[in-house]
């Protein structure tokens, strides 16, 4: 991947614009996925993530190291993020209690779109959990997968302490499926 | 009992099903390299006034923004106002020849006269993105970073 970065890197450099795009495609989701796990509504989400591209343009002669482009296009995006969140007044101090569960101000992703029941249970009861977990859970599903310097980068949370809040996450969200009664016994087994 | 990397994996899926970026922002992603200027000085960001006051400040006095860039002897001081779904801009700079270039990320460059107290403004911007480009006295092209309005 770095190779891969480094020549991408000199070719847009030089101006390539399909060197660019493969740059775009490699890691428009994790940018996207940040500003949704930043609870971004679809236009500020947007914005983010268009913001965090035209900073890579202006930046493109300093990015030094290719290996460090994901964790600064994450760096990048946060920041964006958070001057978007304190411009509409959403900015609350990052909490580390798990438990506290605030509702969604995001449009909500339509869970009705998937026709697979079990995703459907499975994305709604992600949207119940709380808040920090959704936020690091959305963060760890942008694709290809991010390395967790670069979810480090994205949510300023230390190395460290991602794997085990991903544990975290993961069993409240097998909780939640688990206190679902409108699911059938079975459906909550294979979930869990 | 699904693994957590199986629950993660699948999660993974979901959200690329229905929460993928739209076309619309992969196509704006894309564009955004037309904006690059190789020649340019990128100015520096010294003070910017969304950065630094507080949200609930912010909120109270929901006046202009302020921003400041420098770039060798170059200074540029910006105030940013949204006047009614319009942007208009201000500025004041120092160190530069010509007239400033306003340029909105959709829109085309906005020429504006800088008259010889170094003051320029530009109106009826539309509400996206912008920077400013000067030229220094020794010719060299500065543009200030991309401002979020």
């Amino acid at each position: 991947m770095a190779a891969d970065n480094a020549a991408l890197l000199d070719a847009a450099r030089l101006g390539d614009q399909a060197a660019w795009n493969a740059l775009v495609a490699d890691f428009n989701s994790l940018v996207w996925s940040i500003a949704r796990g930043y609870r971004l509504e679809s236009a500020d989400a947007h914005d983010a993530v268009q913001m965090t591209w035209l900073r890579l343009v202006e930046n493109l002669d300093r990015i030094k190291d290719p290996e460090r482009l994901a964790g600064w296009l994450a760096t990048t995006a946060r920041r964006e993020c958070l001057q978007l969140l304190r411009k509409s007044g959403r900015e609350r101090p990052a909490s580390d209690d798990m438990l506290v569960n605030i509702p969604d101000p995001a449009a909500p992703v339509d869970a009705a779109l998937l026709l697979d029941e079990r995703d459907g249970a499975l994305w709604r009861a992600f949207r119940l959990i709380a808040e920090r977990c959704q936020q690091l859970l959305r963060v760890l599903m942008a694709s290809p997968p991010p390395s967790y310097q670069d979810v480090s980068a994205a949510l300023d949370m230390a190395v460290g302490t991602i794997g085990p809040t991903r544990q975290r996450c993961l069993e409240q969200l097998r909780r939640r499926i688990m206190a679902d009664d409108s699911l059938p016994g079975q459906l909550r087994g294979e979930l869990t | 009992m699904s693994s957590d990397d199986e629950l993660m994996e699948q999660l993974r899926r979901i959200a690329n099903e229905v929460d993928a970026a739209p076309d619309l922002v992969t196509e704006s992603a894309r564009a955004a390299f037309s904006t690059r200027r190789l020649d340019d000085e990128l100015a520096e960001l010294l003070h910017d006034s969304d950065m630094t006051a507080s949200a609930p400040v912010r909120l109270a006095q929901p006046g202009p923004r302020l921003l400041s860039f420098e770039a060798g002897e170059v200074s540029l001081e910006l105030q940013i106002e949204d006047a009614g779904g319009q942007l208009v801009l201000r500025g004041v700079a120092v160190g530069t020849v010509g007239a400033a270039e306003v340029e909105t990320v959709t829109g085309g460059p906005h020429p504006a006269v800088i008259d010889d107290q170094g003051w320029f403004r530009a109106e009826a911007l539309p509400v996206e993105p912008l920077r400013v480009r000067v030229q220094a006295r020794d010719g060299t092209a500065v543009t200030t970073g991309w401002i979020h309005p």
